[in-house]
């Protein structure tokens, strides 16, 4: 009977058939049968819906009141509810078991807070990483069939690449895998028109992107075909952001004309807040398909994308790709042109494309680091269980004794475990959408620009789906441990010599090795995790030694088509650096650029048998005066119009570098080169250098790389010739007047330098900054976890340790031991562990600050050495603390009384 | 009888359908013949208990004939009593002079 009711609504039956008199129920319940029967033929879904709803109604209390006043008249038919009132009882057992537990629960707060919140700690920390990869990895493009679109890469000797233009074309005509396939391009322009000039990241686009993202724009119009045709009115559609920062939301802004890299443009459109596709952008600019198809004798690699049609798998897309660039080799006839075709191509999803293939091991190993602490958590939770598991023995063994099966029990012990995981797992979900939030927000600001549009991190389905998991697996082994204790307890000798029959000697040099074990591991936790959040901290505020008051920076790049010539460039940088400081509103003006990457330099006179052996430099060439950032001349001179492309080669040397190389001598004079003595024969043919001067050092490059030593070796521009150059200068007061009257002095030297991105230098160091300061954050928040399941676990362990020899209290205090006597022996022996767990910590800890302070020598050894004091002095304090507390009330109780404590 | 010498409403319409039902009225077709008539969807439960408690004042009377199935329990049927009916007339009668002589409004205020 019933058979053909939904589940849910069996349970609520079951329960009106606990509630109410039999008789009643059953006569309830078959009339309600009567009426769902009656209404299946009209379908089964609205005769359960009205079923359910009748069943609650009947559940309202009261109703139910009324119900159970009602006089049972028959009990004839009984048989009928029989299955359904077994699944009563054992709903109401399961009900009762867990009220119990509730009751254990609340009577030791402090045990079930300690629990949860080592839980929450180790399920948090988990949760938050995985969403926070997740997000950066494998969540759908926010975009309608946002999972659709896809990338296309070129594979040449397995690895990939863009794709050549022609190899592209062919694959445009001929896969059916995608229903739209378009390129793009990503390059800063100058936008001048809005509020003030501005450098942004313009993406060039075919219209068809409009196809793929289904998304239309928040104003305006989208880009069409027409808009790419050879001769068609230059149009642009701005970001949200851009129409809100620079155009100030200006409502009026669709049809007006902007100049983008000095050519009139009309927006046609603003896109909606937080489009970016491809990547990120703040205008697109419409280019025609053709552009990606060069013609012959040129050649032009392209990033593209495409939407794979409806019901098309991308490996599937991959084997047509591949089968068709196959085909299209073989039609190539020029070796020149085969050699640029790729041997394959293959589609990749924007995030993988972002982050490269190497990350997924990377989210893989950090992922297994947070489920590692996660599993810490775990097993501190449930050895607290278990302690508490032990304590009730004799009562689990008479229980046993009369009747209770195993079942039983074993559900009882895992409904405290259940209950604290599920309340944690609520904290968790709850914590770690905080965090998101707070991370999104930070990073969002710290970086406006750069982050691809789909980075929103936050609580999300697959988030949601993972915290269930997480609850679930934590709460079978939380509650697991010890239920698996209960099975395979000896309950003949726990109802003979009570709590200590289920523990014995081994159980104790357990948990004694344990704790020893958890000292040097919290301590080592500790030490390191104060440490890299100590590091980052300090990276994060760092000076740079620069004086950065009104200083923007910028990059200017010349076509070197157009300057073949050493000389040519170099007249062209100067020109550049006369135009600029020329300007009225500018006071000064420096070009730097970094010469390749930190390499060897070797001095004159000095043999080298290995380039391991040879000293390194940072490398820059500049021209201008550097006193303008604050570099101070400490002796000789600075380099100048003295160095030019003719005379003999030159450099300046920063202070340690002088002191590195020369140590207490003076480097003027001196002659170095840049260059590896492994270098082959005709590379190492750089110039010697003299040293002319020893200016201040700066600290340059990322703040958390090893190397901002300042070991810097100044050469002239003017002798280096480069076709780029970073300009750096110091305007008089008015940012944006300054802006204009560069882009007007560059138009000057000529139309083919291009000036790409100009930020406030303060701007761009508060950002380095602030990626430090957030994985500062990150760090030290993670380890604050890590702390408090440490401090959990470990007072847990070794109040647990101490308890457990209440008995043999009792029995000293019995021989005659004074009080003070035996806190000082208990005390004694927690000095033991303490001394193994701590020297244990102390030598990996050593180790470790030794390694940091190498790569970051500028770090504070004082840090160092205080929380090297701080560290054991608190875990000290923590593990006395633990014994002492336990120890004192053992030793306050009544002698008797302690002996006979189960 | 005070309070209960009138019926109250929902147990005036459970009265008025088993009324209408006739013979063989019991909870499930009452419940069917006010959904009909009213469109009101009721909690059979309600009629239940109704129906219960309409027999402890003597409104209702109920007998009850065993099922045809062999497993099933007997069945109860309801009609309603003379004192059923006299107090379903009571209460119409009062309803109508409380009526009496009262327009409502145009908008209905």
């Amino acid at each position: 009977m019933r058979r053909d009711w939904p589940f849910f609504a069996r349970v609520l039956a079951s329960i009106l058939g606990r509630a109410t008199p039999a008789g009643v129920s059953g006569n309830l319940l078959r009339d309600l049968d009567e009426g769902h029967r009656a209404r299946l033929p009209q379908g089964a879904r609205g005769a359960n819906r009205w079923l359910t709803r009748q069943l609650v109604l009947a559940l309202s209390p009261g109703r139910i009141r009324d119900l159970r006043r009602l006089p049972a008249r028959s009990l004839r038919g009984v048989d009928d509810v029989s299955a359904l009132r077994a699944t009563g009882r054992l709903l109401m057992s399961l009900a009762t078991d867990l009220r119990y537990s509730f009751r254990l629960l609340a009577r030791s707060p402090a045990f079930s807070l300690t629990t949860v919140v080592i839980l929450t700690g180790g399920l948090s920390v988990s949760l938050f990483t995985y969403s926070l990869l997740h997000t950066m990895m494998y969540k759908p493009l926010p975009l309608p069939a946002g999972d659709a679109v896809v990338r296309i890469f070129a594979v040449e000797d397995g690895r990939t690449g863009f794709i050549e233009g022609r190899t592209l074309d062919f694959v445009r005509r001929n896969v059916d895998s995608f229903e739209v396939m378009g390129t793009y391009d990503s390059r800063l322009v100058q936008i001048r028109g809005g509020v003030s000039p501005a450098s942004i990241s313009a993406t060039f686009i075919e219209p068809n992107m409009f196809d793929i993202t289904a998304v239309a724009p928040a104003l305006g119009r989208r880009l069409l075909s027409a808009d790419a045709e050879p001769g068609a009115e230059p149009v642009a559609i701005l970001s949200h952001h851009i129409w809100n920062a620079t155009f100030g939301a200006d409502a009026e802004i669709v049809g007006s004309q902007v100049n983008l890299n000095g050519v009139s443009t009309r927006i046609v459109g603003v896109m909606p807040a937080d489009f970016g596709f491809p990547v990120f952008g703040h205008i697109w600019i419409p280019v025609a398909r053709s552009e990606s198809a060069p013609p012959a004798g040129e050649t032009t690699y392209v990033a593209a994308y495409a939407k794979l049609r409806p019901g098309v798998s991308a490996p599937r897309a991959d084997v047509e790709l591949h089968e068709t660039i196959q085909r299209y080799r073989a039609t190539v006839t020029d070796p020149d042109l085969l050699e640029l075709t790729p041997d394959s191509a293959k589609t990749r999803t924007f995030q993988k494309a972002q982050m490269g293939d190497e990350a997924e091991v990377s989210f893989a190993i950090m992922n297994m680091a947070a489920g590692f602490i996660l599993l810490l958590a775990c097993v501190n939770a449930a050895n607290l269980l278990l302690a508490r598991c032990l304590e009730r023995t004799r009562e689990i063994t008479i229980r046993v004794a009369i009747g209770a099966s195993r079942l039983r029990l074993v559900t009882q012990m895992m409904g405290e475990g259940i209950i604290m995981t599920a309340v944690a797992g609520g904290l968790t979900i709850f914590i770690t959408a905080q965090a998101l939030a707070l991370f999104d927000a930070r990073t969002h600001a710290a970086l406006p620009e750069g982050l691809a549009y789909w980075w929103r991190w936050g609580m999300d389905a697959p988030t949601l789906t993972v915290a269930g998991l997480l609850v679930l697996g934590t709460a079978l082994l939380v509650g697991g441990i010890p239920a698996w204790r209960v099975v395979r307890a000896d309950t003949n000798a726990a109802l003979r010599d009570g709590q200590q029959g289920g523990q014995g000697l081994a159980t104790d040099r357990l948990t004694r090795a344990l704790v020893v074990l958890q000292i040097a591991a919290i301590s080592v936790l500790l030490f390191l995790g104060g440490m890299a959040a100590y590091v980052t901290y300090q990276a994060g505020t760092i000076d740079f030694g620069l004086d950065t008051d009104r200083v923007l920076v910028g990059m200017v790049a010349m076509d070197e088509g157009d300057y073949p010539t050493r000389e040519s460039r170099v007249a062209f940088l100067e020109r550049v650096r006369r135009e600029v400081e020329a300007s009225a509103t500018i006071e000064a003006v420096i070009l730097r650029v970094q010469v390749g990457e930190e390499g060897p330099v070797m001095l004159e006179g000095a043999v080298y048998d290995t380039e391991a052996n040879q000293p390194t430099a940072r490398v820059r060439a500049q021209m201008g005066d550097s006193a303008m950032l604050g570099v101070e001349l400490r002796v000789g001179r600075r380099l100048d119009e003295r160095d030019g492309l003719g005379a003999a080669p030159t450099a300046v040397v920063s202070e340690t570098l002088a002191r590195d190389l020369w140590g207490t001598q003076s480097p003027l004079g001196r002659r170095l080169r840049v260059g590896s003595v492994e270098a082959p024969r005709g590379e190492s043919t750089q110039p010697w250098l003299t040293v002319v001067g020893v200016v201040s050092d700066i600290y340059e490059g990322n703040p958390l790389d090893g190397d901002r030593k300042g070991k810097t070796l100044y050469l002239s521009m003017a002798q280096v010739a480069p076709t780029n150059a970073g300009i750096t200068f110091r305007h008089r007061g008015d940012a944006s007047a300054a802006l204009v009257a560069l882009t007007e002095a560059l138009d000057e030297v000529g139309p083919t330098v291009e000036l790409v991105r100009i930020i406030n230098f303060d701007d761009m160091l508060d950002q380095m900054r602030g990626a430090s300061l957030a994985a500062s954050q990150v760090l030290g928040g993670c380890f604050g976890f890590a702390l408090v399941l440490a401090i959990g676990g470990i007072y847990g362990l070794t109040s647990r340790s101490v308890t457990q020899r209440t008995q043999e209290i009792g029995i000293r205090r019995a021989l005659g031991a004074t009080k003070v006597r035996i806190i000082a022996l208990f005390l004694r022996g927690s000095g033991r562990q303490l001394t193994i767990g701590l020297g244990l910590a102390a030598a990996v800890g050593v180790a470790a600050s030794v390694a940091v302070l190498n790569l970051y020598p500028e770090l504070d050894v004082g840090a160092f050495l205080a929380a090297g004091l701080l560290v054991p002095t608190l875990i000290s304090g923590l593990v006395l603390t633990a014994t002492y507390l336990p120890t004192r009330r053992a030793v306050r109780m009544n002698p008797r009384a302690a002996i006979w404590r189960e | 009888m005070g309070k209960s010498k009138y019926p109250g409403e929902f147990e005036q319409v459970v009265m008025l359908a088993l009324a209408r039902v006739g013979d063989g009225a019991y909870s499930v077709p009452v419940h069917a013949e006010i959904l009909e008539t009213s469109g009101r969807d009721v909690a059979i439960a309600s009629v239940y208990v109704t129906l219960s408690r309409l027999e402890n004042k003597g409104l209702v009377a109920s007998v009850a004939e065993p099922r045809e199935e062999a497993t099933g329990r007997p069945r109860r049927f309801y009609s309603l009593t003379a004192g059923g009916w006299d107090a379903l007339q009571r209460s119409r009668k009062m309803i109508d002079s409380m009526w009496a002589g009262v327009e409502v409004p145009e908008d209905g205020r």
